[in-house]
């Protein structure tokens, strides 16, 4: 029995329309896709993309192409676009701040990881600013990011963070490699892997070493009288702030206090602590600076092929060792160990 | 017949809000309706916006890369700490306005 909503044109003949059809074709094609996107499965991360980012060409190896929209508080995506590659900034702080934060990311990736933007060809990067209403929350949707102004009394607006902005683009780099699950474990995992490509960005960006850097995530974007230093803190996982408005920071530092929820998509925020905090004491023992040893090994683990989407800790685990022994030998191997050994992870 | 078809199976309906970058435990602002103290009137707007937020949930995937979803738990205890007997998440940006009534103002929208 067919279903009543099945599609009289199969996606993939709208797909070819989409792309490759003339003049009016592509164009009917292009809304009808995006519209029947409402009504389907979700279609893969890759195709969903593809539809929107037709209207904004790929970059050649080396620059980003950048495009920030303004939602004008409004929660319609991508709204409208204000700033485009090479354009002239308007004066407004957060158009300016994602455009500068999307391309320090972007060269954090090209530069040290050889990752040509977020699928690696060159896709151009999409973020929004003034997203909805006082909304405290910045976030990855398949095909760009997008960023609220937060509230003023708990959240500043959420372009003030560099590592936040990383942290978001690095969803698309995830969802486009590794694809790792948005639940449990892999959820874990697929978040800790953003706390800790933002935190590097960052620190890439300032320059600073394993022991100059606060390893903090959103250090900037709480508002003054919150008690707390941040969102999440991946030196000391679950001290990021206690706050009656926020509640106290539930992440853990160690298995031993995984916790087991079926909220929070089964902690994807919350354990990703371990994990989060696994890098940190990894870096640390390695010394210098985070992207030129651990940070490679965790990319080479997060292009891994063998890297599967319903990968635990232990599994990721196991391919940062491999990982560590091929590009780096035997004493970075052992520090790799030594690090997931101590979050409780490991033999 | 949908799962939430017949509410007078549970004792009570709980909505939060979840996920999100920050996904701090003080922003998901728990509320509970009391199916018992429902009217009938009311109880059938409730099973609406569930079945429409189930529709919404189905074609989604809440919570991916940091979006905010609404959690919502139906128990059949009545005050224990049982998991729940069933749950839905739904994306809040895709929402219906009944579902979004539930979480902003503690109120069932009517039909």
């Amino acid at each position: 029995m067919t279903s009543r909503h099945a599609p009289v044109i199969p996606p993939h003949m709208l797909d070819a329309l989409a792309r490759h059809g003339a003049g009016h074709l592509k164009s009917r094609a292009q809304n009808t896709l995006s519209i029947d996107q409402q009504f389907r499965q979700p279609m893969s991360a890759r195709a969903k993309a593809s539809i929107i980012h037709q209207n904004y060409p790929d970059s050649a190896p080396g620059a980003p192409a950048r495009y920030i929209f303004d939602a004008n508080q409004q929660t319609r995506l991508p709204g409208e676009l204000v700033l485009e590659e090479g354009g002239e900034p308007p004066e407004d702080a957060q158009v300016v701040q994602a455009y500068e934060d999307l391309g320090a990311t972007y060269r954090f990736f090209h530069d040290v990881m050889g990752r040509h933007s977020i699928d690696g060809e060159g896709m151009a990067l999409l973020g929004t600013v003034h997203y909805g209403q006082a909304y405290q929350n910045a976030f990855w949707n398949g095909e760009q990011m997008v960023f609220g102004d937060g509230d003023g009394e708990v959240f500043l607006p959420f372009t003030r963070a560099l590592d936040v902005v990383a942290h978001e683009l690095t969803h698309g780099v995830t969802e486009l490699t590794a694809g790792l699950e948005y639940r449990d474990q892999p959820g874990a995992l697929n978040e800790s892997i953003s706390d800790v490509f933002g935190v590097m960005v960052n620190q890439y960006a300032r320059g600073e070493d394993v022991t100059q850097a606060d390893w903090l995530i959103g250090a900037d974007l709480l508002a003054e009288g919150v008690n707390g230093k941040a969102l999440r803190s991946m030196a000391a996982p679950g001290t990021a702030y206690d706050d009656p408005m926020l509640g106290k920071d539930p992440q853990p530092a160690h298995m031993d206090q995984f916790v087991n929820t079926r909220s929070d998509n089964g902690g994807v925020h919350i354990n990703s602590g371990i994990p989060n905090h696994a890098f940190y004491l990894i870096a640390m023992e390695l010394g210098g600076n985070s992207w030129e040893t651990a940070g490679q090994i965790w990319y080479d683990t997060l292009t891994d092929e063998r890297l599967a989407s319903d990968a635990q800790f232990i599994d990721f685990a196991g391919l940062t060792m491999a990982h560590a022994t091929q590009r780096f030998g035997q004493r970075v191997a052992e520090a790799v160990m030594n690090g997931w050994r101590q979050v409780g992870i490991g033999p | 017949m949908t799962r939430f078809e017949d509410l007078s199976r549970f004792t009570r309906v709980c909505i939060t809000r979840e996920g999100g970058l920050v996904a701090a435990p003080g922003l998901m602002r728990p509320r509970t309706f009391d199916v018992v103290e429902c009217s009938l009137d009311e109880q059938n707007a409730l099973c609406h916006w569930l079945n429409e937020g189930e529709r919404i949930g189905r074609q989604a995937s809440p919570g991916r890369g940091d979006q905010r979803y609404f959690r919502i738990c139906l128990y059949k205890d009545r005050d224990g700490e049982a998991s729940p007997d069933e749950e839905l998440n739904v994306p809040e940006d895709a929402a219906p306005a009944g579902v979004k009534a539930l979480w902003e103002e503690g109120r069932i929208e009517p039909l």
